[in-house]
This record gives C-alpha cells, structure tokens and sequence, in this order.
C-alpha cells in the first residue's frame, strides 16, 4: 500500500502582510496541490490522503472553495481523501455541503463521517473529521473499536494534538499519543502542525505543503508513506512540494566592520528570489555603521523574495567621529549631544529612548546626505 | 564720523548753491516745510558718499535739477578720527571728485570714492553694488522709519563684528536651519503646525485607511457570527424536525385518539335515550301545570267578579257627601271677593290723599327757598353797583407807578447835573470877623464860609472891594443845558396829567394807589361770592328761580283757597294715612288667603269626585269582562270539570318520571362524553401541532438553507481573515508614520532649541543696548527678536508676545526706530560712530508718545550724532538740539575771493 500523506494546504489563507506577494503566495499553496499530483502519479501513490484545514477558513468564497477541487481533478488517477480540519470543520450547510452541492470531482472524497472506508482491496480508511474548531474529546476514540477484515491494512485520518506532544498545534483537538497501537492501525496520519513531525514510527505529521510562517517549517513538504502489509512497519519518505523557502535568523554586530560579512552570510541561502528571510540584528553600531547598514539592508530587500529586518535591539553607540560629521560645534552638534543623551536616558521610556535614537539617525543622515549643509 | 557740513548744487529743486551748516555732536534737526528739499538733502548726502562720481545710474541722473545744465554738485564735510574731510563731487556732468583732508586735497576722483568708503569702513562687493554697512540700517529715508531693519550683509557683519566681540558667533546656525527646513518640509507631508494629520497626507491616508478597514472587518466578523448562528439555528431546527418526525409517538397519539372517539360514541347514544326520557316527563310535568294554571284562573275570575261588586259599593257611598261640601265653599268664597273689594276702594282713597299732601308738603319747602334766593338777589346788586363804581375811578386816576419813576427819573438827573457842576467847580472859603465888613453874594460872612463856585459870586469886602468869582463859561453853560432840558421834560410830564407841581403829581398817584387796593378788595369779595359767571348772569338766574317758585304756588294754591297749610297738620295727617294704609294693606291679604283656600276646596273636590267616577267606570268595564268569561250561573260546573282533569294528567306525569328514573340508573357517568370529548380534541390537536411544527420547522430549516447559501457564497471567512490581515498593516503603517512624526518632531524641537539658545545669546548685545531706548517709550516692555536682528514681537504685560506686523502703525515705527538707534549705540560702544539720520519719521506718533521717543532720541545723541529732518516744526519743537536751515551758499571759489 502507498499513499501520500499530507495536510494543512489552507487555501485562501491571505498574505496581505506581504503587500503585493499576497497573490504570489496564494498561487503558491493552489501550486502545491499540482505538485502533490505529479509526486503521486509519479510515485504510484493511488490516494492522498489530506489530514485536514484543506481550507484556511469554515466560510471561503465560492471560487477559493473550487480552486482546489479542480485541481485534484486534472489528476484522475489520483484518489483525494479529505477530512475536514479545524480551520474547515464540518457542519450542516457548511463548506463541505456547499462544496458537494456543486458537484465533487469523481477523484476527490470528502470523508465527513467517523466510519471506516476501503481504500482499494487492501486497506481500510478510519476517518476523524472535525465537526467543530475545538473538540474536548478524541474523536480518534472510536477507531479502537472498528471492526475491518482480517489482513487490511488499517490507516487512520485525524487532525488535532498529539496529546503531551508539544504545544504547535492550533486547536485542542486532543488525540492519545498511542492512538496507533491501541486501535491496532498501521498508520496514523495526522494535521494540525505545519511542519513534518514523526510521533512514532507509525503516527506522523506531515506539516505543509507550502510553508507559510516564519519559525516554523522552512520548507512545504508531504509525506509517501508505503505498507507493505498489515502490521508491517511504514516506510516514510519527506518530498519537497514547496517552492518558497522561509527563513528566521537571528545576527550579531559590533561595529561596522561587520557588516560586509553579515551581508556575505545573508546573501547565501540559493535561490534569494525565493526566500522569505525574518531577519533581527542585535548589537552596537556607530552611526556611520548604522547609515551603511541601512544601505545595505535595503539592497537585500531587493535581491530577496521578502526580507523583514528587526532593528529594534540594535543599539547605537555614536562616535566622535559621528558628531563630527554632523557638526565639530554649533548648533547641530548641540542637538546631537541632546539626542544622544536621551536615546541614553534611563529615566526615559523605551520608546522615548527609541524615538531619540532614531531622531539622532535622522540628523546624521540628513547633515551626511546634504540637508543640513550650509548652502 | 560726524557730519559738519552739506553744499549742493543743480541737485532737484535746488537749482542754485545751497548749504546747510551747523551740525554738531548729539541731536541735529533741519525743520522745515514739504518740500523743501529735506529729503533732497538726504538723498544728495548718500549720492555723494556712496556713489561713484562718474556713475551712469539712472538714479543720479534723474536727480539733476529739470531745465538746468548744471552738474549734479554735492559736497559733504565730516570729521572722522579727529580729522575733517570734505568730500566734493560732480555728477552727471563735468564729473569729478575730490577728498580733502584738514583742508589738503587727499585724493581725486576714483581714488576719492573709494578712499571715502574706505574712511567709512564699507565694502564694494562688485563693480555696481555697494553695501552701505551700517549707514544702510542708520540712514532711514522717509518712508522707511515703519520697516524692521533689514541689514545688508555689510552690516550684518559691522553687528557681528561688534557681537562677536562681547558673545562670540553663532555657529551652524545656517545648516541648522537648512536641516529644519528640510525636517518641516517633511514633517509637512505628515502634519499640519497644530501637529493634526494633513488631509490627504500620508498619516492622514493610512489611518482613515485603518478606521476603513477596522469599520469593514467589524462588518464582516459581524455577518459571520451571523453566518455561524445561523448554521447553529439550522443544526438546532434539524434536530427539532426529527424530533418531530419520531413515527413512534405518531402512532401513539393517533391509537389513543381512536379509543378515545370509540368511547365518546357510547356516550353520546346513551345521553341520547335520557334526552328522549326527560323530554317526555317534561312534557307530562307541563300538562299538569297547565291544567292547574288554568282552575287556578277561573278561581282567581270568581273571586274578582266579586272584589269588584264590592269596590263600586264603596264608591258609590264616596261620592254623595261632596255636593253638599262643594255648595258651602262657594258661597264662602263670594263672600271674601266682595269683603276684598270694599278693602280696595278704602286703599285708593288714602293713597289720593297722600299725593295731595305731598305736593303741599314740596311747595312749602321751595317757598322757604325763595326767600334765601331774594337775600342773595338784593346782595349780589349792592356788589355789582360797588365794582362799577370801582371800576369807573380807576379809570380816572391815571397816575400809575409808571409817571412816578419818569418823575423821579427827572429829578435824579437834575440832582446829578448839579452834583456834576457842583464837583466840578472851584469852592471859596472866607474866613473874617463880622465886623471887618465882608458878604459873600451879600450875606455877611462871620467866621468861615465856604460854597462851591457854581454859579458868579460875588465877595465884598467893605463897599470899596467887591470880588465876583465865576466858573468857568462852559461847565456852567453845559450844566445850564442839562438841567433846562430836564425842567422840560418834567413840564411836559405834569401838563400831560393835568397837575401844576410834581407834588400834587404823587398826590394824585397815592389816590391812585387807594383806589387800585379797593379794587382788589371787590375782586376778593367776587371770589368770596364763589361767582362762576358774571354777577349779571347771577343776578338774572337767581330772579328766574324766585319767579318760578311764585308760578308754582299760584298753579298750587289758586285764588280762594285760602293760605298754605302748616307742615305739621300735614305731616300728622300723612302719619295717620299711612297707619290706617298698613291696617287695609294686612285685612287685604288675609282676604287674599281665605279666597285663595276656598278655591283651593273646590279643586280638591272636583278632583275627587273625578277619580271615584273614573274608578267606578274602569271597575264596570272590567266586571263585564270577567262575567262573559265566567258567568255566574256557569260557574260551578266549569270550576268542577277543571278540577278532574287536572287530576288525570298528574297521574300520567307521574308514569313518565318513573321510567326516566329508570333509565338514568342503567346510563353511564352524566360527564363519561364530555370526558372522552376532551380526550379527542387534546389528541388532535396534539396531531395537528405536530403537523404544523414539521411545517414550520421544514419553513425554517428552507429559509435558513437559503441565507446560509447566499452568505456562504460570498466567502466573509477569507474575507474577514483578509480585512484583519489588511487592517493590522494599516495600524502598523499608521504607527510607523505616526512614529516618523514623533521622531521628526523631536528632531526638529531639539534643532530649533538649540537653535534659539544660541539666537538668544547673539541677540543679547543689541537687547541690553536697546533696553534704555525702549524704557523711554515702553516701560517694562521686551522686544523678542528673531533671525538677522528680526523684530518678531513685542512683550509688555507678560511672557506672551504680540507680533510685530499685529502692532500699530505707529508703535512698528517708533520700534524699528527705537532698534535702529540700538544698533547705533552698540556700534557707537565699539568705537564705530556712525551718525543716525532720520527722514520724517514718527509721522504716526501722538503728542504723549512723541515726546518719549524725543526722549530716547536724546538719550541716543549722548554718544552719537543723530540728524532728525522733519515737516512738523511745531510737534518736534521740544525735541532739543542743533537747528539747522538751509542756506543759500557761495560756492568756495566766491568765498575765498571775498
């Protein structure tokens, strides 16, 4: 038996923090399906079988609620077997009616119901959709006490926490950790992470196709899982189905000539263009340090698919140096003093502090790019 | 520098050489008319100090005097380091220059110019300008006195100079305010000066695209918790419907309803039979009541008939005695009608009298009247004759207090006349003894005596001396005159009144005066009289009354009837008629009661017999009814036949209530129908609601399925996500634009801060010199001022300034001048004396105002020479110092041949 195991696709999730990627983003998780596909028929993997919140929301519109069903559909061989997640829970008149309302392709089986359902002549499909966000009890329960036929291979769907398993997941929803053993399945695949997880050999997550958060998985993947027969252990192989990489990282700086370097590491991940990069750099700079950094974050910004920089704990130590760029006395040197004192006040509020080193950066800017030069 | 001297010739109006001479250290002023030639003057001083002598500028040239060929010739003398110069230029023509030096020609031409602006210590800063340094800020052309001073670079540095000397500079203060400019010019894009975000402007942008947003996602969050209820409603009206669906408990209801409708059919029938029963009984119940109605009337008609024959006895017996009662009470009301007649006839009878003895009783007092009216006759013509007597006298006496005062007017004249001579004259004085033989005017003069020479005297002393003293011929010739013309007029008044001598005049005028006293005592005893119209009018109305009152009593008491009775018999006899009046008046009424009873009797009577005989009609009318019904000889049988049958229909009765009885005892409970009747209806209705929740609930469950459709189809799920997705940018792009504001305005109040720190230390030079000249006009005021010695505002009551350009006319001119001379004294305090010169200026200033501003003036001419030109002679009269005049010249050439 080979199936693929994947969830968490959340289609219609929005991007709109990423301004004008939004829809690029979007496209990405409708891509990830066609992938999921060509890894299938490629694979010889017969179904799918999606762990649930296929949907990013229980009330999508109509054409997020299509997009997806028609792109299982252009891989006919393929069988998609879909229960409903917390995102997407089922209920009366709810998205999975609307959505077999309008006509399910012959592929694509909603799975809505907790009773067994043969996946082939070899196996045995143990479904536990969601019919609420947040279920107090395990609806994995009853999968202990389904009967199947003797030598089936027992595969059980649910989305949810592995219970005393971390704390990643979105909802309650709690399932027993030896969901497996006690209801004698031959895998458990299992939604709700979004990134590939092994609880025991024979319960996983398969985390998401398309990786949508930073500090999490960097990369979408789904999960080809073989069973040779009933009670032999699962093969699990991690496949690559997603075309953004999202990255978190964390820098240390101390003084200027650290940022050629630091521009160095940022620059090598492949494939920039691609690349979601939450980046926060800690340290000191001087102000002339802090300028060129500025400079040479916005470069990154350009070379990358989308780069957030935290500069909220760089802190700025000017120097003689800066001061005397902005001015050797007068004026403009006295304001500079001022401002520097208070981004170093300890009575004054962090944010205080913050505005007055920022005001300070502006002065340096300003007087270093012309503004404040005498004419 | 002072100044000590101007000639110019061909220069506007001055055509021909003028000079103007005299100036001096301190306070210098040139008074005189418009027009002229101050400003002239003014403009010919800096012609020939700034300008290069053979410049080609329209405005030199335009200076020449119109219609003359001359040069523009100008000469300026001035002391400067303790040496004097005298600078002399020609313009437009014959063009040239020369310095001179305590009186050596120094340097010519070019050389000149440039030597003087050297001397003066002002810069060229290219071929064509030249900046006058602090001459341009000290200088003030008319018309210019209103400006805040606005120094030229040049002397922007001579104050800087002088500053920097006592504060240092300000350093940066130029990229300072480049970098505010900058930072506002920003800053701008974000705010408005009140710090409110500008319309249209990015923050403005970005939080009404955040309020935008947040008022969409509370739309959409609100129309999906909608959506979420009503699939919550529609999974609530699902279960309802099976519940309502279960066909267990339909078949329940509907057995029951069965069983129930068996029953009440049993019931029905049985009610029915003991229906059919009791009506039977009820009908046999109802015979027997008839039938015992019915004896029950003939023996009620029976018992009438003979009431009735009864009654008409009784009325019969009623009616006899009240003809006799009727006879008796007629004849005593014919009685008391006549006894009332009699009574009336005595009543007029007295009343006829009482009217004759009225009219006796008026006539006796109107006689009584006439004769009061007869004594006021005879009095009111004594009066009348009195005042026409009085009246006639006055007449005559025509010396009233008017002749009196001509006559004393004439005496007091002739006194005076003579008073006059008699002043005027010489007075001899002789003394002698009786014996020696001396008279004057021939009275013997014994010891002194002296008179007045007002007349010739004549002294003689023994028969051989005879002295004659006259006064002079025309006092006494004028007194002569005078007191002639005054015995005239007073002849004339006396013939005029008829008298000889002016006593008899005031004899006359004290007869007068008696007379005009008794008319006044006439007119007080017309008043006395209370006379409204004139005693003739008085008088004849008084004669009418009394002629009327006579006419009366002739009408009353006609000849024969012999004299007027006494008003006592009158009065006794009205007394006595109204006693006996009052005795009729009383026996009349009880006449009046008595007649009123009787008829009353008869009434009575009349409606008495009325009603017997109505009574006994009614009571026949009815008996001949009744006997038709129940005649008497038929009335025993008919009686005894209704007994029997009413004794066989109670029998019947009886049978029919046994077997009612009986049937009661084998029917079921009496409410066994009505029980099971309600039974029916609870368990069809209970159908029929079941009936009507399914289709309700099948409604409910269709409309909800519907909405959730619609709503479900529009996606508010993705849409909410999105919109609070786009709403967290929009409050994160309103605060990062609010926090580039915070840090802009930081910025830009830490610059400017410093910024005015340093002004202020830069201005304190020139505020501590202008604090004495602003004490002279403004007590306890401040000036605030800004960049390049910019007066911004004026502080006098408290910290907060009022603008300059807000300020009067007059009080911005007389604090640019009051600057102005500030600025004099700091340079002046360096070493640098510069001579202020004002051109008409204060035009706007009032009298109080004026004078302190003369004050600060002189306050200024202390160290400095100050040069005031003005048309005001009169309001500058009390500004003090050097008077200068312009003076026609000769030119030096002429003065050194003379």
């Amino acid at each position: 038996m080979r199936f693929i195991h994947t969830a968490d696709w959340q289609i219609g999730k929005p991007f709109r923090n990423f301004g004008e990627k939004d829809s690029v983003l979007r496209l990405a998780r409708l891509s990830a399906i066609e992938a999921i596909g060509r890894l299938a028929a490629q694979e010889g993997a017969a179904h799918v079988l999606v762990a649930g919140d296929l949907y990013d929301n229980d009330a999508p519109a109509q054409k997020t609620l299509q997009e997806p069903l028609e792109r299982m559909r252009a891989f006919p061989a393929v069988n998609w077997h879909i229960i409903p997640g917390n995102h997407d829970y089922h209920r009366g008149n709810g998205l999975w009616d609307r959505a077999a309302a309008q006509g399910l392709p012959a592929n694509v089986v909603f799975q809505l119901t907790a009773q067994p359902v043969a996946l082939g002549e070899h196996a045995m499909l143990l479904p536990a959709p969601l019919r609420r966000r947040s279920e107090v009890n395990d609806l994995t329960e009853w999968m202990d006490e389904a009967p199947s036929a003797e030598g089936l291979i027992r595969i059980g769907l649910a989305h949810g926490s592995v219970t005393g398993f971390g704390s990643e997941g979105e909802a309650k929803n709690p399932i027993a950790a030896d969901r497996a053993k006690r209801a004698g399945l031959d895998f458990l695949a299992l939604g709700d992470w979004h990134r590939t997880m092994k609880v025991t050999p024979s319960t996983w997550y398969a985390g998401t196709p398309e990786a949508d958060r930073f500090n999490s998985q960097e990369t979408g993947q789904v999960l080809l899982v073989d069973i040779p027969s009933r009670g032999a252990p699962p093969t699990v192989t991690e496949l690559r189905t997603g075309a953004y990489r999202w990255l978190t990282r964390q820098e240390d700086v101390s003084g200027g000539h650290d940022l050629a370097g630091l521009e160095s590491r940022l620059r090598a991940p492949a494939d920039l263009s691609r690349l979601l990069m939450r980046l926060t750099i800690k340290g000191t700079l001087d102000l002339t340090a802090r300028a060129e950094l500025s400079d040479r974050i916005a470069s990154l910004e350009a070379a990358m698919f989308w780069l957030e920089a935290g500069l909220d704990d760089l802190h700025l130590r000017p120097t003689d140096d800066d001061f005397a760029q902005i001015d050797f006395q007068g004026v403009l040197r006295e304001a500079a003093e001022l401002l520097k004192a208070e981004a170093e006040n300890p009575a004054s509020s962090a944010a205080e502090r913050r505005r007055a080193g920022e005001a300070l950066v502006q002065l340096f800017v300003m007087t270093k790019d012309g503004k404040g030069q005498a004419a | 520098m002072k100044l000590t001297h101007v000639t110019l010739e061909g220069c506007g109006r001055f055509g021909t050489l003028v000079r103007v001479d005299g100036f001096g250290p301190g306070v210098n002023i040139l008074s005189a008319g418009n027009e002229a030639g101050k400003s002239t003057l003014f403009r010919a001083i800096r012609t020939c100090l700034f300008e290069r002598h053979n410049t080609t500028g329209k405005d030199v040239a335009s200076f020449a005097t119109e219609g003359l060929s001359l040069p523009v010739s100008i000469t300026v003398g001035f002391e400067k380091g303790g040496k004097a110069y005298e600078i002399r230029k020609s313009f437009v023509r014959s063009k040239s220059a020369s310095l001179i030096c305590d009186g050596v020609e120094t340097a010519r031409n070019e050389e000149a110019d440039e030597e003087v602006w050297r001397l003066l210590g002002i810069e060229q800063r290219s071929a064509r300008a030249l900046d006058e340094a602090a001459f341009g800020v000290l200088w003030v052309a008319q018309g210019q006195s209103f400006q805040t001073p606005d120094p030229s670079e040049g002397a922007k540095n001579v104050l800087n100079a002088v500053i920097q000397q006592e504060v240092g500079t300000l350093v940066g203060g130029e990229r300072a305010r480049l970098l505010l400019t900058t930072v506002s010019e920003e800053l701008g894009r974000y705010v408005t000066e009140r710090g409110q975000p500008k319309a249209r402007g990015p923050l403005d942008d970005a939080m009404k695209a955040s309020q935008k947003l947040s008022a969409e996602l509370m739309d959409a969050d609100t129309r999906l918790e909608a959506l979420r209820g009503k699939l919550d409603e529609l999974d609530a009206l699902r279960r309802q419907y099976r519940q309502a669906s279960d066909a267990a408990v339909l078949k329940s209801l509907e057995d029951q309803l069965a069983e129930a409708s068996r029953k009440l059919g049993e019931a029905v029938k049985a009610e029915g039979e003991i229906r059919r029963l009791t009506g039977e009984e009820r009908q046999a119940f109802q015979l027997c009541e008839a039938q015992q109605e019915k004896l029950t009337s003939l023996q009620g008609q029976a018992t009438t008939i003979d009431d009735q024959r009864e009654r008409l006895k009784q009325i019969s017996d009623g009616l006899a005695p009240l003809d006799t009662q009727d006879e008796a009470t007629a004849t005593a009301l014919r009685q008391a009608n006549a006894e009332r007649a009699r009574t009336e006839d005595a009543l007029a009878t007295i009343d006829a009298r009482e009217a004759e003895l009225q009219r006796l009783d008026a006539l006796s007092q109107k006689l009584a009247r006439k004769a009061e009216l007869a004594a006021r006759l005879q009095q009111l013509d004594d009066f009348r004759q009195r005042a026409a007597a009085s009246e006639a006298a006055l007449k005559l006496a025509t010396i009233d207090d008017a002749v009196i005062k001509s006559l004393e007017a004439i005496e007091r004249e002739e006194a005076r006349i003579r008073a006059a001579l008699e002043a005027g004259a010489a007075r001899v004085t002789i003394q002698a003894k009786l014996g020696l033989g001396v008279t004057l005017n021939g009275e013997a003069v014994d010891g002194t005596a002296a008179r007045p020479v007002t007349e010739a005297l004549t002294i003689a002393v023994g028969p051989e001396v005879s002295i004659t003293v006259s006064p002079p011929a025309d006092a006494l010739d004028a007194a002569s005159a005078g007191l002639a013309r005054e015995r005239a007029r007073l002849n004339a008044l006396l013939a005029r009144h008829a008298v000889a001598t002016p006593a008899e005049l005031r004899q006359r005028h004290a007869e007068r005066v008696t007379l005009e006293n008794a008319a006044r005592d006439i007119r007080a005893e017309r008043s006395a009289l209370g006379l409204k119209d004139d005693v003739s009018s008085e008088i004849d109305r008084l004669s009418a009354a009394i002629a009327a009152i006579a006419a009366e009593a002739q009408r009353i008491l006609p000849q024969g009837t012999g004299p007027l009775p006494a008003a006592e018999p009158i009065a006794a006899e009205r007394q006595s008629l109204a006693e006996r009046r009052s005795a009729l008046r009383a026996e009349r009424s009880s006449l009046d009661a008595q007649i009123s009873a009787h008829k009353d009797t008869l009434t009575a009577l009349a409606s008495t017999r009325g009603t017997l005989n109505g009574q006994k009609d009614e009571i026949n009318t009815r008996l001949r009814s009744a006997l038709a019904l129940l005649p008497d000889g038929t009335r025993q049988s008919l009686i005894a036949a209704c007994e029997q049958e009413l004794v066989h229909r109670r029998e019947a009765h009886r049978v029919k209530a046994a077997a009612l009885e009986q049937g009661r005892a084998s029917a079921p409970a009496p409410d066994e129908a009505e029980r099971q009747q309600a039974r029916v209806d609870r368990f069809t209705a209970a159908l029929e609601s079941q009936r009507r929740t399914r289709d309700d609930l099948r409604q409910s469950i269709a409309r909800l399925e519907g909405e959730v459709q619609i709503s479900g189809g529009e996606g508010l799920g993705e849409i909410a996500t999105t919109l609070r997705l786009q709403h967290g940018m929009a409050a994160a792009e309103t605060h990062r634009l609010t926090e580039r504001v915070e840090v802009l305005k930081l910025l830009k109040t830490t610059v400017e801060s410093c910024y005015a720190r340093r002004r202020e230390q830069l201005n304190a030079p020139l505020l501590r010199h202008l604090t004495p000249f602003l004490s002279d006009v403004f007590p306890k005021a401040g000036i605030v001022l800004g960049d390049d010695f910019e007066i911004s505002a004026l502080t006098r009551s408290g910290p907060q300034g009022e603008a300059f350009g807000r300020l009067s006319l007059g009080t911005q001119e007389q604090i640019a001048v009051l600057v102005r001379l500030a600025m004099g004294a700091m340079i002046c305090e360096r070493g640098e004396d510069v001579p202020v010169i004002l051109d008409d200026a204060l035009v706007f200033s009032d009298d109080a105002r004026i004078e302190q501003m003369f004050d600060a003036i002189n306050r200024a001419g202390r160290r400095q020479q100050v040069i005031v030109f003005t048309c005001r002679a009169r309001s500058f009269a009390s500004l003090g110092g050097r008077e200068l005049r312009i003076a026609s010249g000769h030119h030096p050439a002429e003065t050194a041949s003379s």
